[in-house]
């Protein structure tokens, strides 16, 4: 019977392995060229058949060798920050700093726990002024402040 | 006398009142946020990077080395009072600085903390300038092919120090590579990897990459392990700064080595200034007398540790300034802020703005001066802001992130590409593999794709011509050695108890 013994590594080998297939699979119509001449596709190819191998040496060991297993994800923390940077960068360019640094403060916060809603209302709102005060006022970097 | 004229020009460059309140904001706002636990030099930079764009090139990239060495003394403030290292390469200090710190001693710990670093920092300054001319003029003969063995080493090198398994550092190296060359191909104008998307087309940019792997992973896993901190206040027992003789004698040793090996450890691509801490500590323990009283408040501990950072981070300028290769990712930020001001780095630098090498590199040893005057009489501020719960301070970091990034060229792409990037950072925490191998790939793929290229072109497809310049072979057959070394069990274990203790 085949066993993970350090799913970890395990994991890490199958992505190492899947980065570098997909990107083989991705340049598979461009010009590899020749050493001397090298097309688009040489050197992203020698990386990518790099990859898979090390990833499969990596998934290979993992069988033999026991290692960490994984640990749970807290996806609330991982969902709400990658979330909140992406909304600032969403409302950024139509509605202006002042509500895109309001719209990351409001998701953002709601990655830690026990934080009231009024704290996270006046904390959107200070942040929301500081940073127009000192990126739009002060240093005068050239961006939209105002929905308007 | 050449030297002394190279760095009487320095001093005149970064004595100028003008200069000198830019070396002052930067070493304080680094400090401030080194302070910080959970934001490393490389978020501090890219964060602070809107601020320097108004500013003269000269004045931007001084204030940046401000940035950068202040963010390392502020960790070790944090470290010691407060048991929390506010960067990685302050962990070591946790150890018995916080030791010194619960026995009373804080006082004498941040100041052999302060003048260990200040000493190892002008020493340093000292080599960078005396090895940068020569570097300059040898790298003036690399062609492609030294270009490209010089990289190979970095990266070489960046495994053989990494933590953990070195096939994982190999995977996440050419991980790194390969997202480096995705984008439009200079040579033949053909597209790669970017599967139709026109924001693709220009490549992944570094700062956003950099501040997701690392700031969002961060903060993320932060706020997973809760906030449930150590909140114990040391700071009302700062009294008498003042080190004892017996400290003095026993830390001055303890500074001299951990000095002179931060500073050959900050040269090499890959090694960060956390590297140069740790092996700084394994060294003094190993060399005492008595290694029971590591850890329970040896001041060698503090001393050997808090030097060789400091080195470390000021010689890792060395292939930045003259080379024009970055040998760790804060170095590759400081590239791109060099970029952004119209400054092509390499090489040619020294020559043709003699004025803006020189006045960096004594900007440093001011820099440093001034940390050592103001930080000591500021640390009571500084352990103040500590008190503000983690709840307030992360939405306010994410957003300094965020407007750090839009800023770079106004594009809320990039903002998306740091959200996704975090993700990819908090992934590689998951399963075990570090990220800073793989943002020294990415740095340093495209430059070695290029450099390759062109070389193969010159030597008409051989790859044997590679070999048959002396600098390539030296280089080239250092890399062999390395990866030979790690791969035969013995020294890889020796290597791994180095990296671990």
């Amino acid at each position: 019977m085949v066993q993970i013994r350090s799913p970890q590594d395990f994991v890490a080998g199958l992505f190492f392995l899947g980065a570098g297939a997909f990107a083989l699979y991705g340049m598979a119509d461009l010009r590899m060229g020749t050493a001397m001449r090298m097309g688009p596709a040489y050197i992203p190819s020698l990386i990518s058949w790099g990859l898979v191998a090390t990833g499969a040496v990596i998934a290979a060991r993992a069988l033999v060798i026991s290692g960490p297993r994984l640990e749970r994800w807290a996806f609330t923390p991982l969902l709400l920050i990658c979330g909140g940077t992406a909304a600032f960068g969403l409302v950024m360019p139509q509605l202006g700093l002042f509500l895109a640094s309001v719209a990351i403060t409001l998701v953002v916060s709601f990655g830690s726990r026990g934080m009231p809603l009024r704290q996270v209302a006046i904390l959107s709102l200070v942040l929301g002024g500081a940073a127009v005060a000192l990126f739009g006022g002060l240093l005068g970097l050239p961006m939209r402040l105002w929905p308007w | 006398m050449d030297l002394l004229a190279n760095l009487a020009l320095g001093a005149s460059v970064a004595l100028s009142g003008e200069n000198l309140l830019y070396c002052l904001i930067g070493s304080l706002l680094g400090t401030l946020i080194g302070v910080l636990p959970g934001v490393g030099p490389v978020a501090t930079i890219a964060m602070l990077l809107p601020i320097t764009f108004t500013l003269q090139p000269i004045g931007a990239l001084i204030m940046l080395a401000g940035i950068y060495y202040g963010a390392q003394y502020g960790g070790s403030t944090t470290a010691i009072l407060v048991n929390l290292p506010g960067e990685a390469s302050s962990i070591v200090t946790c150890l018995d600085g916080h030791a010194m710190a619960r026995q009373g001693r804080a006082g004498p710990a941040l100041a052999i903390a302060a003048i260990g670093s200040f000493m190892a920092g002008c020493f340093a300054t000292l080599v960078v300038a005396v090895v940068s001319a020569p570097l300059v003029s040898l790298a003036r003969a690399f062609g492609p092919a030294e270009y490209f063995a010089l990289m190979t080493l970095g990266l070489v090198l960046s495994v053989v120090l990494a933590r953990g398994s070195p096939l994982k550092a190999i995977g996440m190296i050419l991980f790194g590579v390969l997202l480096s060359l995705i984008g439009t191909d200079v040579h033949t104008g053909a597209e790669r990897l970017t599967f139709g998307v026109k924001a693709l087309a220009g490549g992944f940019d570094f700062v956003p990459l950099a501040m997701g792997v690392f700031g969002l992973s961060e903060i993320i896993s932060n706020l997973e392990k809760g906030e449930g901190r150590p909140q114990e206040r040391l700071a009302d027992k700062v009294h008498g700064l003042m080190p004892t003789m017996a400290d003095l004698k026993a830390s001055t040793p303890a500074i001299i080595r951990g000095t002179l090996l931060g500073t050959v450890l900050g040269v090499l691509p890959g090694a960060s200034s956390m590297i140069a801490s740790f092996a700084s500590y394994t060294l003094e323990k190993k060399i005492a007398k008595d290694p029971s009283r590591f850890g329970r408040g040896a001041i060698e501990g503090v001393a050997g540790p808090e030097s060789a950072n400091n080195a470390g981070a000021q010689t890792s300028f060395i292939p930045m300034l003259t080379l024009g290769i970055p040998s760790n990712s804060v170095m590759a930020l400081m590239i791109g802020a060099m970029m952004i001001q119209g400054i092509v780095p390499g090489p040619q630098v020294m020559e043709k703005q003699p004025a803006l090498f020189w006045g960096v590199i004594v900007s440093m040893w001011v820099g440093n001066a001034m940390l050592v005057i103001i930080n000591l009489p500021l640390i009571g501020v500084w352990v103040r802001l500590l008190d503000v719960p983690y709840r307030l301070l992360f939405p306010a970091i994410l957003l300094l992130c965020a407007i750090g990034v839009y800023s770079l060229n106004n594009e809320p792409s990039q903002v998306l590409l740091t959200a996704a990037a975090g993700l990819l950072g908090y992934f590689f925490l998951k399963i075990g593999c570090e990220p800073a191998p793989f943002l020294l790939g990415f740095v340093l793929g495209d430059m070695m794709e290029e450099n390759l290229r062109r070389a193969m072109q010159i030597s008409r497809g051989d790859p044997v011509a590679m070999v048959s310049s002396p600098i390539c072979a030296v280089l080239l057959g250092a890399s062999a050695l390395l990866i030979l070394s790690m791969i035969l069990p013995r020294i890889a274990r020796g290597r791994e108890r180095l990296v671990e203790d």
